[in-house]
């Protein structure tokens, strides 16, 4: 993984206000950028940088998260943040995430299917597993789970317990069950 | 996109059709016209159907024997392997890696690791780094013996099946004998490996290593020249370089489509960059062609694993760094120290500190992505994995619209889908 040129970073802050913020760390640079500002900015990515490839793209969930992202405060904290991975063609290994943080409330984010058709895949992914909606997506329907199914998984006030199990076989209750046989 | 032009005209060519019956008085012949045959017909292919190589469903709108559109249908291997993940320790999530792509766990340990130990800045010694390389690539070749006699099995030609499980059966059990189990290895963990190599391990891999080049000869005239393989693969199945692109298409099937990207060339992780090896690559982007990319890409294995055989060197298989790694348990015996590191270690695992990084390899399938964010404590607070064979799929209904059914299943079979790690 190597560091995209410095000239990148002054090229995307000269685009106006769509970039919130820039971080480099181990080795991997970031961009947050406005929700609003995302397919132009990918698409200017691919276009005139060289990021042929939309690696991957997942979501996070910063409900439980002990400090704000880079360039998450600068829209009064949103809670869901999308992550995009983009690559450069080789030779090089050049790398780029970038971040789009939407709040709750407005939990949408504009779809990538347009620019790259294999983001279908991953979006419907997030929208499941997440619940974060991509407008302009052909075919948004859950991709995991059942579609009867309510709530979304990733999300961090999802339980993860709790659910009755039917034949538990604890000594307790074989217990108490034998005693009642016997009565 | 479009391979096979034999597409007949959607509606149409039926219409026609009406049977004369005896007309009467009161009623017209279009009374006595039977409905007219569905041109179109949607048919579930699996989830249980042998072929698609697990549990896949797809949903095929079918004109005749034509595919006009198929829709791949998944989630029914789905086991929530991210948000467990956000449940274990780093260190106790290393086994449902191996669980996401079950052909080549190795390489899924590898990439987690990769992934815990650049979030945590750790070194790893270099009797480790060469052990990863030769193990993932054996697991590679084990992987890759799995697709090829599947493949074969697919398009009716039955024996490849069994001269691939042979030599599957002999890295299965070298693996057995390193880390105790033939699938759900384990083996290399954030900090090095969970053991060392057993001199009957050196002994066995270094005779599979000698034996290996001439079995791939063997499946090789069994299939590569045959006339009814070749007819069964040659030109179905075309999916173009920029459709490979654009659709996120990786590893052999993005380089059967003419894409020269091998992370392990283009991106060195572990150590790759000083070792010598081709990618291959070939321009048609048909099942043929991804048959010949993964058998050249099988040899190339066979070298890399060799030239990491040949130069493993002595020394620790473990970090000495106490913050990642369990002491030795002799150490815990005598000193007070390494019996706090280990009772911290283990209750509490390790805490990176605050922060995100995305690790890719080259697994197998292609590139396999690990994204893992930390909040500083010893539980992962976000990992997510990105699966080749959950790009690949998404390639399926683009590579056999407007081929035959009977052609989907050498197609699905030619881009190798794992499906637990397509569902994680």
């Amino acid at each position: 993984m190597t560091l995209p040129d410095p000239a990148l970073h002054d090229a995307l802050t000269a685009r106006g206000d769509a970039l919130l913020a820039w971080d480099e760390e181990q080795g991997e640079a970031s961009a947050t950028v406005a929700p609003d500002a995302l397919p132009e900015t990918a698409a200017w990515l691919k276009e005139s940088q060289g990021f042929a490839r939309l690696s991957d793209i997942t979501a996070i969930d910063t409900l439980r998260y002990p400090v704000a992202m880079p360039g998450q405060i600068a829209r009064g904290t949103p809670r869901f943040g999308v992550i995009y991975h983009l690559a450069a063609r080789p030779p090089g290994a050049v790398r780029l995430r970038l971040r789009v943080f939407v709040p709750e409330s407005d939990a949408v984010v504009p779809s990538l299917v347009p620019l790259w058709p294999g983001a279908n895949f991953f979006e419907r992914e997030i929208y499941d597993l997440m619940g974060i909606t991509f407008s302009g997506h052909p075919d948004l329907r859950r991709i995991m789970l059942a579609e009867e199914w309510v709530g979304h998984p990733l999300r961090k006030d999802m339980s993860i317990g709790g659910e009755p199990v039917e034949f538990t076989h604890t000594i307790a209750e074989i217990t108490r069950n034998r005693r009642k046989a016997d009565a | 996109m479009r391979n096979r032009g034999s597409r007949r005209s959607a509606v149409g060519s039926r219409q026609g059709d009406s049977v004369a019956l005896l007309a009467s008085d009161q009623l017209t012949t279009a009374d006595y016209r039977l409905p007219t045959p569905p041109d179109r017909m949607k048919v579930n292919m699996g989830p249980q159907h042998p072929s698609t190589h697990g549990v896949l469903r797809l949903v095929l709108e079918l004109d005749g024997e034509t595919v006009i559109s198929c829709q791949p249908e998944i989630g029914y291997l789905h086991t929530g392997i991210e948000k467990t993940v956000e449940d274990k320790t780093y260190w106790q999530a290393v086994t449902l890696t191996d669980r996401i792509d079950y052909l080549s766990p190795l390489s899924m340990n590898l990439a987690y690791s990769l992934a815990v130990e650049r979030l945590m800045e750790v070194e790893i010694p270099e009797r480790a780094r060469v052990i990863r390389i030769l193990l993932s690539e054996l697991g590679r070749l084990a992987s890759h013996l799995v697709w090829l006699g599947t493949q074969a099995v697919d398009l009716g030609a039955l024996s490849a099946l069994f001269y691939c499980f042979r030599e599957r059966e002999v890295l299965l059990d070298l693996f057995e004998e390193i880390s105790g189990a033939r699938m759900m290895t384990s083996f290399i963990r954030p900090g090095g490996l969970q053991n060392d190599l057993t001199k009957k391990f050196l002994r066995k891999c270094d005779a599979f290593l000698t034996g290996m080049p001439a079995h791939v000869d063997e499946y090789e005239s069994l299939l590569t020249k045959n006339e009814l393989f070749r007819e069964r693969t040659v030109g179905v199945g075309v999916l173009s370089a920029e459709d490979a692109i654009a659709l996120g298409v990786t590893g052999a099937n993005a380089r059967a489509s003419g894409i020269d990207w091998d992370l392990r060339r283009d991106d060195p992780y572990a150590d790759y960059h000083l070792y010598q090896f081709n990618v291959p690559v070939r321009t048609e982007g048909d099942v043929y062609a991804r048959y010949l990319v993964r058998v050249a890409e099988m040899r190339e294995s066979v070298k890399i694993a060799r030239q990491a055989f040949d130069r493993l060197p002595d020394g620790p298989i473990l970090t000495s760094d106490r913050k990642i790694a369990l002491p030795p348990r002799e150490e815990i015996e005598r000193s007070m120290e390494a019996l706090i590191h280990h009772f911290k270690l283990v209750t509490e695992g390790y805490k990176p500190p605050i922060g995100e990084v995305y690790q890719c390899i080259e697994s197998p399938r292609g590139e396999f992505g690990v994204y893992l964010l930390s909040d500083g404590t010893g539980r992962p607070y976000r990992c997510h994995f990105r699966a080749p064979s959950f790009a690949s799929l998404h390639a399926l209904g683009p590579c056999s619209e407007g081929g035959l059914v009977a052609d989907l299943v050498a197609i699905i079979g030619s881009f190798d889908p794992v499906m637990g790690e397509v569902d994680r």
